[in-house]
């Protein structure tokens, strides 16, 4: 079964966009959130998030610690890129906005490769 | 007789030693130094008259004290520190210098036991009616008789209010330039996240206005933002403070390497760009290189890419060279498309240079000539 994905994205264009792309992979949408305290209080019935780092100001880090704690993979998906992560999170995945489809296929498949 | 008579009035006389001193040189000339522990003048030791001429005479702020009672002598430079008056002269060091002693103390009798050191810091003094922190160093040295016998202490003053007040003042300074860098910093990375966040926004409208229609012009479309995006990196990376000449063909040439395969050949010295013009020339590789791609060198599996620039003799002006080889028989273009209308006339006008296509059949060649600054 392919795995479900959280997105946490607060640019509507974009979520849109990686809600096409990421099915177009084979993967399913667990849900898209624009807002930290939305996926805070969310259950977790998904197997992986991309999380965009800064929400409607305020940042998605202490989300990334609970997905941490949880073993929930998750990537970052920042215009900040590397810097902007603090070093607590340093080894997860970082896609520097904007990136190609290509580039998130190529992570997703290392941490959750679709199985057909 | 005579003999008597003559050392009567030297007696009454001042001795030579005492002569000049200003203000103070006249209070140790009148001073009855018969009610003191050292007596007449005429009968102190060699060592504290020259003690004493050097300190009449010198503008550096000096004290001495002399005898086991520290009897006080300081001469007019001194009173500037001080701030005070005359008084104290004569009289031993616990009296005269009863506000401070406690903090001088252990120096004055460490130098009494023939210990020299030397003690730094403010000290609040009363200048023009105001009181302001001023800073000195006092040191204090043994004073021998002949014998060696430590006979009083010598201290000399300097005042170190300048140096400390100009070094606080560059650190004000240095700390005011951190911070503004700081703030720099911290503005600088908000625009790149800015940049960033709307270039992914443009790049899903992209995505999904063209969805199905048309291909081509999807990608091609996507593949021009990545390659602002990825110069913009560069920049972000300098903090747009610019960046070498070699980092901005690499960046744009990263898209066509292959692995284990060499397709470019990249050379010339070191150069730095200002954001504008590394941008600018990004942008133009991109265009030449998905020109490469599509009818070039790039676009079968021998084709090679010279890159290579050159500093001019005037030291300003480089020369770049793009020279395809081993592609596929040039035609020209019927019609010129964006991208090499980008490359001829954009980057010749933007980087205020020259840019000269020339689609020789073994391959295109540009070049273009554009002032540094």
């Amino acid at each position: 079964m392919a795995a479900r994905i959280l997105v946490l994205e607060d640019e509507i264009i974009v979520a849109l966009f990686l809600e096409d792309i990421l099915a177009e992979f084979g993967y399913q949408v667990a849900g898209v959130l624009t807002h930290v305290e939305q996926a805070l209080a969310l259950e977790a019935d998904y197997d992986l998030a991309i999380l965009d780092v800064h929400l409607n100001g305020r940042d998605v880090f202490d989300f990334a610690d609970r997905l941490a704690q949880r073993g929930t993979p998750f990537i970052f998906a920042t215009g900040y890129g590397e810097r902007g992560i603090p070093d607590r999170f340093r080894g997860c995945s970082v896609l520097q906005k904007p990136f190609v489809p290509e580039d998130l296929k190529r992570v997703l498949n290392r941490i959750a490769p679709v199985t057909a | 007789m005579n003999l008597h008579i003559n050392e009567k009035l030297m007696a009454a006389l001042p001795p030579d030693f005492l002569a000049g001193g200003g203000l103070m040189g006249m209070a140790m000339r009148s001073h009855d130094w018969g009610a003191t522990p050292l007596g007449a003048p005429q009968d102190w030791p060699d060592a504290l008259r020259t003690c004493l001429r050097i300190l009449l005479a010198s503008r550096q702020p000096m004290w001495l004290w002399w005898g086991p009672k520290l009897v006080s002598f300081h001469n007019d430079a001194a009173l500037r520190v001080m701030g005070a008056s005359s008084g104290g002269l004569g009289q031993p060091a616990r009296q005269a210098w009863a506000g401070v002693w406690q903090r001088f103390r252990t120096r004055v009798e460490g130098a009494m036991n023939g210990l020299a050191s030397a003690q730094a810091g403010p000290m609040a003094v009363r200048r023009d009616g105001t009181a302001e922190d001023n800073y000195y160093t006092f040191s204090f040295s043994p004073v021998p008789e002949e014998g060696g016998r430590i006979g009083g202490v010598l201290c000399v003053c300097s005042d170190d209010t300048g140096r400390v007040v100009a070094t606080r003042q560059l650190a004000l300074e240095i700390e005011h330039r951190r911070r503004v860098e700081q703030h720099q910093n911290a503005l600088l990375d908000e625009l790149n996240h800015r940049v960033k966040n709307t270039l992914a926004t443009v790049q899903a409208m992209a995505m999904q206005t063209l969805r199905g229609i048309d291909l081509q012009a999807r990608d091609a479309f996507l593949a021009r933002l990545f390659a602002l995006s990825s110069q913009h990196d560069l920049l972000t990376l300098d903090n747009w403070a610019g960046t070498s000449f070699e980092g901005v063909v690499c960046r744009a040439l990263r898209p066509w390497h292959e692995e284990g395969r060499a397709r470019f050949h990249v050379e010339g010295p070191a150069i730095h760009l200002d954001p504008k013009r590394a941008l600018a020339l990004g942008m133009g590789f991109h265009e030449l290189a998905t020109n490469a791609a599509r009818y070039g060198a790039l676009s079968n599996a021998e084709g090679l890419v010279h890159v290579t620039w050159a500093i001019l003799e005037d030291g300003k002006t480089v020369r770049l060279r793009w020279e395809e080889r081993g592609g596929p028989p040039v035609v020209r273009p019927p019609r010129k498309g964006f991208g090499l209308r980008l490359i001829e006339h954009g980057l010749g006008r933007e980087l205020s240079g020259v840019v000269a296509l020339d689609f020789a059949p073994d391959g295109l060649v540009c070049e273009w000539v554009m002032k540094l600054s």
